[in-house]
C-alpha cells in the first residue's frame, strides 16, 4: 500500500539518481573538461588513491604468468629498477610489466598519438593534430616495421612476452589503481601489443626526422634566385666541421646518384603545416683513453628534447646470465638504448639527414583516382581513415596514397585553400628492424660487434658513439639514407616524373664512420655529418653551429680529462651564438646618439663573456635584441602568399659580418642593416626602462611540462644555465632530456642526471625527486649490479613469481 | 544514540562497500544503513551526512598525511584552489551521498510503528 514516506522516498530516489549521474559524467564546462568529480574525489578510487605513502614498502612478490623462472627487481633509492632474469623473454615480460607499473598512462598516450587516435580522448580539439598524423602515414610506417619484427624468429617472441607483461598489468588495475591521468581525463588503458611498441618507435621517428622546408625552399629559389637563394639558405655554409670529417680516402667505391638532366625544382605553394620541432638534438662525445687522466676512454651524452613529465627517458638495468646492461629505455621499447654493459657504452644523437621529400601529385582528374607516373596513369589507393572523435561525431577522411607515399596535403587538408597535392616520401614509411638493433647494441663485446648491431638501425638515422673497456672510441652515422642526386628533395620533387623517384639506398657499408682519429675523441651535436669529401651527396635543412665547435674546442684542449671535466662541459652555458653576433652587431651600434641608458646597456653586452646565466640579464637582453633584429632584417622573405623563413643566426652573422655579403642582401630585399641594428637596439633599450630588468631566467622560462600541458603537473621558472645553443642546450620546454657520463674502466662507471623522477604518477615521491640534481653538475652514479643478493641495504627487492 | 548508530554504520558499511564498488555505492551502503537503523528523517540526514563525510574526509586526510601532500597540492592548483577546499569537497561529496541515501533507505522502510 502506498504510504506518505513512499512519495518521500521516490522524490528522493529521482534526486539521487540525477546527483549521481551528475557526479559520476564527466563534463565540459565552458572549453574546460571537468572529470566525473564523484568518482575523482572518492577517496576509495578516486585521485587520493595516487597519494602513494612515503613509506612505501614494495611488495616482496608478484605474480607475473609466462616467466619461466622468477625474476628479481632490485628498486635503488631513486626508485630505478634492476632487473636480474634466467632468459631474455622473461627479462623483457618483466620489462613491460615494471615499465607498466611506471610509466602506463606515458606509454599507452604516445602509442595512442602515434596512431592519430588522441580525439577519442581530448575531443574535438585534436582532430587536426590526428589527421596529420594519419595522413603523414604512422601507422603505414608502424605497421611495415611491426610486420618485419613479427617476422623475425628472434624478436617476435620478445616483443610478444614485453606486451604480455604490460598486459598483465593492465588487466591487475581497478579503477583506484589507475594512473591518475586516466582519472582525469575519464578514460581506459588499452591492451599493448608489439605494434603499440613499433607506434612509440614510429613516434620517435617523426620526432626526429619529422622537419623539413622543401616547401619554403622551393618557392624562395623561385622567387629569389639561385645565388640569392643559396647566399641566405646554403646547404653547407663556410666554417662547417662535420661530425665525421674526411681524414683520408674513404675505403670503399662509391656509387652515387647522378642528377637527371630535366630537373627543375616544381613550382607549387603548400605550407608545411605538421613539423616536429627542429631543435630535437643532442650532444654526445667520447675521449680517448690516451687523453683522460687516468687512461680509461670517457663516453658522454645528452639528448635535447621536449621536457616532459613524465621524462621521455626511463633509467632502467637489465640483466640475464648472458649480459647485464644500464641505460635509459623510452617506455614501450624492449632493452635501453642509450646506456653500458660491462664491455662497453653507447649513446646517440641525431643525425640530420633528408629522409624525407615531397612529390607533387598530377591527378588524372577530379575525382583524384589516378596519377601521372611517367607516360602513364596509375591508379591510387584510397585509405579511409575513420577519427573517432569523443562527444562529437566520428570524422572521415579519405587518404590517397601513391608509389611516392600518401597524399598529406590537398584541398581537404592544409593551407586553405589548398594550393599544392603533396605526397611524403620518408624514411618512416619503411619496415625498420631498430628494436633488433637495440638488442644486440645491448649485448656488444667489441666495436666490431657494435657495427654489426646496427646493421639493423634504420631509422631514425643517429650518430652513434661507443667507446669500449679494450679501449676503442667511434662515431658511426647510422640509418638508411636514400642515395640522392645533389639537390634531390631539398626541393619539391615532380611526381610524375620518374627520375624523380628515390634511386636506391646508401650501401650500409659506406656508413660514414670514425674510429679511434688521431685527435682522440669523437663528437656529435647534430651538425652536418661529412664533408663534400664524402662520396655520397649529403643535406638536411636544420643543422647545429655552435654546440659542436664548443665541443670541439673544449675537447682539443691539451688536457688530461676527467669525468669531472665532462660533466662541466656537459653543463657549460656559452653561447658561440651571442658572441659572434656581438661581435659583428655591436660595433654597428652608434655609440655617439646612446643616451645613459643605452651607454649601459651597451657596456653590459660588451663585456659580457657569453655565458647564459639564468640570474644575469646579460643573455636576455642579447637573446631580446637579436630576436627582434631578425625579425626586422629579415621581414622581406616573410611575404605571403608563402613565408620562406628566417635564415639561420649562423648565417645571418656570417651575412652581417661581412660587408660585401651586408651590401648584397641590402640590395637584394631593400633593407638598411645599420639602421635596422640601431632601431632594435634602442628599442631593447626603451623596452627595459619601461619594464625593468629581466633575468635570462624569466626571459627563458625553463620548464619540464607535463605531457598533457597540465599546469598544476609541470615544474616552472627553474633556475637553469645555458640556451638553445649552448652545450647545456636549455631553452624554455625544450632541454636536455638525460646525461649520462660513463668512465670505461673494468666494470665501466656511469653517472646520471634525469629532468624529473623514474616513476609517472604525480603524487609519488619520485616523480620529480631527480629534477634538483639535473639543475647543476650534480650526478648522481649509476648502481651496475652484477647479482639482486649484492644490493645494498637500501635498496627493496620485488620477486616476480611465475 | 540512533543518531550516533547511524554515523557509524553509514561509515561501515560506505567503507566495505567502497572497497568493491564504485562511488555511488556510499549511497547505496547508507540507503542501506537508514533501512536497518530507522533514525527518522533528520537523524538519517544529519547522521548520513556526518558519517558519509567523515569517511571520505577521514580517508582523504589520511592518504594526505602519508603522502606529505605531495599530490594533494598539485590536485589542488589544479582546481585553484587550497588543499582544505579539496578536502572540505571531498568530505561535501561523501556527506552529501551519505545523507541522502540514509534518509533514502529510512524513509522506503517509512516511520517505526511500534
Amino acid at each position: 500500500m502506498l504510504r506518505p514516506h513512499h512519495l518521500t522516498a521516490s522524490v528522493l530516489a529521482v534526486l539521487l539518481a540525477a546527483l549521481l549521474w551528475a557526479l559520476g559524467t564527466r563534463h565540459v564546462i565552458g572549453d574546460k573538461p571537468v572529470p566525473p568529480l564523484g568518482r575523482f574525489f572518492s577517496p576509495q578510487e578516486g585521485f587520493w588513491c595516487n597519494a602513494t605513502a612515503l613509506a612505501q614498502q614494495r611488495p616482496a612478490e608478484l605474480l607475473l604468468r609466462g616467466l619461466s623462472a622468477p625474476v628479481q627487481v632490485v628498486w635503488d633509492d631513486v626508485g630505478v629498477p634492476h632487473l636480474f632474469a634466467q632468459n631474455d623473454t622473461d627479462l623483457y615480460r618483466a620489462q613491460g610489466y615494471i615499465m607498466a607499473t611506471q610509466r602506463l598512462w606515458q606509454m599507452d598516450f604516445v602509442a595512442r598519438a602515434a596512431a592519430g587516435r588522441v580525439s577519442e580522448v581530448v575531443g574535438a580539439a585534436a582532430i587536426d593534430f590526428d589527421r596529420g598524423q594519419r595522413r603523414k602515414g604512422m601507422l603505414i610506417g608502424a605497421e611495415a616495421s611491426h610486420a618485419a619484427l613479427m617476422a623475425d624468429p628472434m624478436m617476435a617472441p620478445l616483443l610478444t612476452a614485453y606486451a604480455d607483461g604490460v598486459n598483465q598489468y593492465i588487466a591487475s588495475l581497478s579503477h583506484a589503481d589507475l594512473p591518475l591521468e586516466y582519472k582525469l581525463l575519464d578514460h581506459r588503458p588499452e591492451p599493448w601489443s608489439p605494434l603499440r611498441s613499433a607506434l612509440v618507435q614510429q613516434y620517435m621517428v617523426e620526432n626526429l626526422s619529422g622537419w623539413d622546408r622543401d616547401v619554403e625552399d622551393t618557392h624562395a629559389r623561385a622567387r629569389l634566385g639561385a645565388v640569392l637563394h643559396e647566399l641566405l639558405y646554403p646547404a653547407r655554409p663556410p666554417g662547417v666541421v662535420p661530425t665525421v670529417p674526411t681524414d683520408s680516402t674513404w675505403n670503399f667505391t662509391a656509387a652515387p646518384t647522378p642528377a637527371p638532366a630535366s630537373y627543375d625544382p616544381v613550382k607549387v605553394l603548400q605550407r608545411d603545416g605538421h613539423r616536429s620541432d627542429p631543435t630535437n638534438g643532442s650532444n654526445n662525445w667520447a675521449v680517448h683513453g690516451s687523453r683522460t687522466a687516468n687512461g680509461h676512454a670517457l663516453l658522454a651524452n645528452d639528448t635535447h628534447l621536449g621536457l616532459n613529465f613524465p621524462p621521455i627517458w626511463f633509467p632502467v638495468q637489465l640483466a640475464t646470465p648472458d649480459h647485464r646492461v644500464f641505460g635509459f629505455t623510452i617506455p614501450g621499447a624492449c632493452g635501453v638504448i642509450i646506456g653500458h654493459n660491462e664491455h662497453a657504452a653507447f649513446g646517440v644523437t641525431n643525425a640530420p639527414r633528408d629522409t624525407r621529400d615531397w612529390y607533387h601529385i598530377t591527378w588524372q582528374d577530379d575525382r583524384r583516382l589516378a596519377y601521372r607516373d611517367g607516360d602513364a596513369w596509375r591508379p591510387a589507393t584510397i585509405k579511409v581513415e575513420r577519427i573517432q572523435v569523443r562527444d562529437a561525431a566520428d570524422v572521415v577522411d579519405s587518404v590517397r596514397i601513391t608509389h611516392h607515399g600518401p597524399v598529406m596535403y590537398d584541398e581537404h587538408f592544409g593551407d586553405v585553400p589548398a594550393r599544392a597535392q603533396l605526397a611524403l616520401r620518408w624514411m618512416g614509411h619503411e619496415p625498420s628492424l631498430t628494436q633488433k638493433a637495440l638488442y644486440l647494441n645491448n649485448r656488444v663485446k667489441s666495436h666490431a660487434d657494435h657495427v654489426e648491431a646496427l646493421r639493423y638501425f634504420s631509422a631514425p638515422a643517429q650518430n652513434w658513439v661507443f667507446a669500449s673497456t679494450r679501449g676503442d672510441i667511434s662515431m658511426r652515422i647510422q640509418g638508411t639514407f636514400p642515395n640522392k642526386w645533389p639537390d634531390q628533395g631539398r626541393f619539391i620533387l615532380d611526381g610524375a616524373d620518374p627520375a624523380h623517384a628515390w634511386q636506391g639506398f646508401i650501401p650500409f657499408e659506406h656508413t660514414a664512420t670514425q674510429v679511434n682519429p688521431a685527435r682522440g675523441f669523437v663528437s656529435s651535436a647534430n651538425q652536418h655529418s661529412v664533408d663534400e669529401g664524402y662520396p655520397y651527396w649529403f643535406y638536411n635543412a636544420h643543422l647545429e653551429y655552435y654546440r659542436n665547435r664548443t665541443i670541439n674546442t673544449t675537447l682539443s684542449e691539451e688536457r688530461k680529462w676527467t669525468v669531472d671535466d665532462v660533466q662541466r662541459l656537459q653543463h657549460s652555458g656559452l653561447d658561440l651564438r651571442a658572441r659572434e653576433a656581438l661581435t659583428v652587431l655591436l660595433p654597428l651600434v652608434d655609440q655617439a646618439r646612446l643616451n645613459a641608458e643605452g651607454r649601459s646597456v651597451y657596456e653590459q653586452l660588451e663585456r659580457w663573456d657569453h655565458h647564459a646565466r639564468h640570474n644575469g640579464e646579460e643573455a636576455a637582453l642579447f637573446q631580446l635584441w637579436y630576436d627582434s633584429l631578425r625579425v626586422d632584417l629579415w621581414e622581406p622573405l616573410q611575404q605571403p602568399p608563402l613565408a620562406f623563413g628566417e635564415p639561420t643566426p649562423y648565417n645571418t652573422n656570417r651575412i652581417l659580418g661581412d660587408s660585401t655579403l651586408r651590401a648584397q642582401v641590402e640590395a637584394a630585399l631593400d633593407v638598411n642593416v645599420r639602421a635596422i641594428v640601431n632601431n632594435t637596439f634602442s628599442a631593447l633599450v626603451n623596452e627595459r626602462k619601461e619594464q625593468g630588468v629581466r633575468t635570462w631566467g624569466q626571459v627563458n622560462n625553463a620548464r619540464v611540462m607535463h605531457l598533457a600541458r597540465i599546469p598544476a603537473l609541470s615544474r616552472e621558472a627553474l633556475p637553469v644555465d645555458g640556451c638553445g645553443t649552448a652545450v647545456n642546450a636549455q631553452r624554455g620546454n625544450h632541454g636536455p632530456s638525460q646525461r649520462f657520463v660513463v668512465e670505461l674502466s673494468d666494470p665501466p662507471k656511469a653517472w646520471f642526471q634525469l629532468p624529473g623522477g623514474v616513476n609517472g604518477n604525480p603524487g609519488d615521491i619520485h616523480y620529480d625527486d631527480l629534477l634538483q640534481e639535473w639543475l647543476t653538475p650534480t650526478y648522481r652514479p649509476v648502481l651496475f649490479l652484477a647479482t639482486a643478493e649484492e644490493r645494498p641495504a637500501t635498496t627493496q627487492l620485488t620477486v616476480l613469481q611465475p | 544514540m540512533r543518531m550516533l548508530i547511524t554515523i557509524v554504520t553509514v561509515a561501515a558499511l560506505g567503507a566495505v562497500l567502497g572497497y568493491i564498488l564504485p562511488f555511488w555505492s556510499l549511497a547505496f551502503a547508507a540507503a542501506i544503513a537508514g533501512m536497518l537503523v530507522r533514525p527518522g528523517p533528520w537523524r538519517a540526514l544529519m547522521g548520513g551526512l556526518v558519517g558519509g563525510a567523515m569517511l571520505w574526509g577521514g580517508l582523504a586526510a589520511w592518504a594526505d598525511a602519508a603522502n606529505t601532500g605531495i599530490l594533494s597540492a598539485r590536485i589542488a592548483d589544479l582546481f585553484g584552489a587550497s588543499v582544505t577546499v579539496l578536502k572540505l569537497i571531498t568530505a561535501a561529496i561523501g556527506g552529501v551521498l551519505g545523507g541522502l541515501g540514509c534518509v533514502l533507505g529510512d524513509r522506503l522502510r517509512g516511520p517505526r510503528t511500534n
